[in-house]
């Protein structure tokens, strides 16, 4: 008995020491490079905001913040090696819901809330829904009515278990319609896939595609958010024109190992306000149409939870079918 | 037209750009030539150095890395035997016997010739018809990759010189190992045994060293502790590229049908670059009155290779600028490269931004003749590559391989799959079973399965949907024939030869 305290209080101590080691470091943290893990490869939104940001955050931090691009397994790798790592804050995750997505469609164990959540950095509110301008359907009467018409019929492309597949579960569920939903791949498969006519309706962010709406390839049938994003203020919201869909923006944010020192986020937190804020950040981020947007680590933490919860019900939904 | 091009070659052929270039092509090519080191990583390495240069600067160094590094893969192909790149897998089926009977400068001037020589002939193509050429990116629905991978699947057999049963054999082997991860659109773990790495299956870089580089070390550590001494192969005097006018003119045809195979394969965003060589080489096969010569050593092998995965540059090229599809891996970061200078890609980046469309048509083809330039003089110095002892040489490429595949995904698990597929590969060896159906195997599999899926849900489930769609159902007609043909002119000679024997 005696010796099982002893080992008891001794594996305690040895914690304290453990903790307090960990708090020593993270008062000068940082004291080596970072590496900001983005789960996706090089070339994406997710992977340019993330160069953006670790370009700015290094001036502030005075240490080389270097991205570490770890694809593979829609996200899983990448965000594994964050959450087994050990927690020191030298390996920062960035991503946005696809964490909760992986989740959802159990190929990860884990959801955002395995790990600390750290400040937003960025968002994306501009969803919208894309259809070939030589369909009959212009506007989002115009899709509703005719899918209502014929249920099954009009092809969605999508990508299956990833955001844009919650987006249109969502407006199916809402709306009762139903859409064919076919996988293509990822962004730029579903542009090709809407120019060449084997898919009816694409859903995507603004940026990126609004040559093809100029071009006259696509017409754009409003945007998803609860006001117009300021990266698509053009854009028509569904709201305004008289359909009450809305839809999450992409929101991108730093997740940390669970054992991190409060010190270390807070020390991004400070850094993240600091950069997002500035108007070199601002007019980096704009090349890439993403808004920055600074949230606190709680309001991020508040914001996924959010969306878990109603991408679950979404997929328990649709489950029933 | 003309005059926004001029100036686009001025502004390319400026000292400060040239300069640029050097360093992209002779970077590039050291990344391709390195086995482990690939055109992929030279891009995503110097894509955040591009960031802080003006637009047209980052471009035309993306571009110089991009053809260096496609081109560089035929150094070490034919000089150790090892693809540098996956590109330069079927470099080494010529290009490695060429060079063990001392003809290794040969070899590679003709591969540093009709490298340039493919990837000017896709550039061409892409200066004057991007525009209808990327219509043909749009024909594709994923019921027609599905049939070219299919027939390309049927490319195996023809892969397999000698024994046909081994060939399908190590192609089964590398479909098998594709399987390994998350299957495709559902997401749900295949064959990972709970083992948390194995969920995104095995990387084709990984596997690729691993069967090509690891094994091909091993067997030359198993020669030299046999040979005692490795015998030095002698260099016969280089004059030129090492060929003759003569040589050079067998191969216009072979030129012309593999530039065509490259660039087609470079425009179809779904296939990968990788296979274009393998399916020129075996496209020069099947059309070569000797075919039996292909694997012993002969020009025309090399060449098909090169001018392929070359050409597949420009045509890679074709959907990224024409309609802001990247095809691949190294399209989709030049992509990245375009928006971080806020250019907007789509279909407006012609008419909104010709001037730097033509900056980067102005690169390609000055990038394509100092990767001739730095390769013909590098060509000598290469060569001196065959001098260095075995037992020198071989450490340092596993070395760098290991390099190699730890920086694929900065896994140290990649390094674990070398290994395993490096033994997979000499035990294949030793049992006879050829390697590069393996890899077409592996690098085909999944693209059947996940555009077989795909097209199915165009066709609500129905199989008959496939045939209703032309070049669907002309490239389905043809695999068929080409497993079909084989077989049954097998079955009438054996009938013959037995109808003759008196019974």
């Amino acid at each position: 008995m005696q010796k099982k305290t002893l080992l008891l209080s001794s594996l305690a101590l040895l914690g304290l020491a453990f903790q307090s080691m960990l708090t020593v470091q993270a008062a000068d943290y940082p004291t080596k490079a970072i590496e900001l893990i983005v789960p996706v490869g090089a070339g994406g939104g997710t992977d340019l905001s993330a160069r953006t940001f670790a370009k700015h955050a290094q001036k502030l931090l005075g240490k080389p913040v270097v991205i570490v691009n770890i694809n593979g397994a829609a996200g899983y790798n990448g965000s594994r090696t964050v959450r087994e790592d050990k927690s020191d804050g030298y390996k920062v995750l960035y991503t946005h819901q696809g964490l909760i997505t992986t989740y959802l469609t159990k190929v990860a164990p884990y959801s955002y809330d395995a790990f600390k959540p750290g400040p937003m950095i960025a968002e994306d509110p501009s969803m919208g829904l894309f259809v070939s301008s030589k369909s009959s359907i212009k506007t989002i009467q115009d899709l509703i009515a005719k899918t209502k018409a014929e249920p099954g019929r009009l092809k969605a492309a999508t990508e299956f278990g990833g955001v844009t597949y919650f987006m249109l579960l969502k407006l199916q569920q809402e709306q009762g319609i139903k859409f064919n939903l076919i996988d293509v791949g990822g962004d730029s498969a579903k542009v090709t896939a809407l120019l060449s006519g084997f898919v009816d309706l694409m859903p995507r962010v603004y940026f990126g595609a609004q040559d093809y709406i100029k071009s006259g390839d696509f017409v754009l049938l409003g945007q998803a958010g609860a006001t117009r994003a300021n990266n698509a203020a053009e854009v028509p919201t569904y709201k305004e024109q008289g359909v009450d869909f809305t839809f999450p923006a992409y929101k991108w944010s730093l997740f940390f190992s669970e054992n991190t020192p409060q010190e270390v986020i807070n020390r991004w937190d400070e850094v993240a306000r600091t950069v997002t804020a500035s108007p070199a950040f601002q007019k980096d981020m704009q090349k890439l149409g993403i808004l920055p947007a600074y949230h606190t680590p709680e309001q991020a933490k508040a914001a996924y939870a959010e969306i878990q919860t109603l991408f679950t019900e979404l997929s328990a939904e649709d489950a029933k079918k | 037209m003309m005059d926004v091009f001029a100036q686009a070659f001025i502004n390319v052929i400026q000292p400060a750009s040239l300069g640029l270039m050097f360093l992209g092509v002779g970077v590039g090519i050291i990344f391709g030539s390195i086995p482990g080191l690939s055109a992929a990583m030279a891009i995503a390495l110097f894509l955040p150095m591009t960031f802080s240069m003006g637009p047209e600067a980052g471009m035309t160094l993306l571009v110089s890395l991009y053809i260096g590094a496609i081109s560089g893969g035929l150094i070490s192909a034919i000089l150790l035997n090892i693809p540098g790149t996956p590109s330069s897998i079927s470099t080494c089926f010529d290009g490695a016997p060429m060079a063990a009977r001392g003809e290794a400068a040969k070899a590679l001037g003709l591969g540093i010739v009709f490298s340039f020589l493919g990837g000017l002939l896709s550039f061409i193509a892409l200066i004057f018809i991007a525009p209808p050429l990327a219509q043909l990116t749009l024909k594709f629905s994923p019921i027609e990759y599905f049939a070219v991978s299919i027939f390309a699947l049927t490319m195996i057999a023809a892969l397999s010189s000698g024994s046909m049963i081994k060939g399908l054999l190590s192609g089964m082997l590398g479909l098998m190992f594709s399987t390994v991860g998350l299957a495709p659109i559902d997401g749900s773990a295949r064959f990972t045994l709970s083992i948390d790495s194995l969920s995104s299956g095995f990387d084709l870089l990984a596997v690729l060293i691993g069967l090509f580089a690891v094994t091909e070390v091993l067997q030359g550590v198993e020669r030299t502790l046999s040979d005692g001494n490795a015998k030095v192969i002698a260099l016969q005097k280089i004059r030129g590229f090492g060929f003759s006018m003569a040589e050079f003119l067998a191969q216009k045809w072979n030129l012309l049908r593999s530039s065509l195979i490259g660039i087609f394969i470079g425009i179809l965003p779904g296939i990968g670059g990788s296979t274009s060589g393998i399916l020129a080489y075996i496209a020069a096969k099947k059309q070569s009155k000797h075919p039996e010569k292909f694997g012993t050593g002969i020009p025309d092998g090399i060449v098909a290779s090169e001018t392929a995965n070359n050409a597949t540059i420009g045509g890679a090229l074709v959907p990224l600028l024409a309609l802001g599809i990247p095809g691949d891996g190294v399209t989709a970061m030049m992509l990245g490269g375009f928006m971080i200078h806020g250019l907007t890609p789509g279909p407006l980046l012609f008419k909104t931004n010709a001037d730097f469309v033509y900056g980067i048509f102005a690169a390609c083809l000055v990038a394509n003749v100092i990767m001739l330039m730095l390769e013909f003089f590098g060509l000598r110095i290469y060569v001196k590559l065959l001098k260095i002892p075995k037992y020198l040489l071989m450490p340092v490429i596993i070395v760098l391989c290991t390099v190699g595949a730890f920086s694929v995904n900065s896994q140290v698990f990649n390094v674990w799959c070398i290994l395993l597929f490096g033994v997979i590969g000499y035990l294949m060896v030793k049992g006879g079973l050829p390697i590069a159906p393996a890899i077409l195997g592996f690098i085909l599999g999944p693209l059947v399965e996940t555009n077989l899926r795909r097209g199915l849900m165009l066709t609500e489930g129905n199989f008959l949907g496939f045939l209703e769609r032309p070049i669907a159902l002309t490239f389905l007609v043809v695999a068929v024939l080409a497993l079909v043909v084989p077989l049954f002119s097998a079955y009438t000679q054996h009938r013959r030869s037995t109808a003759l024997k008196p019974a």
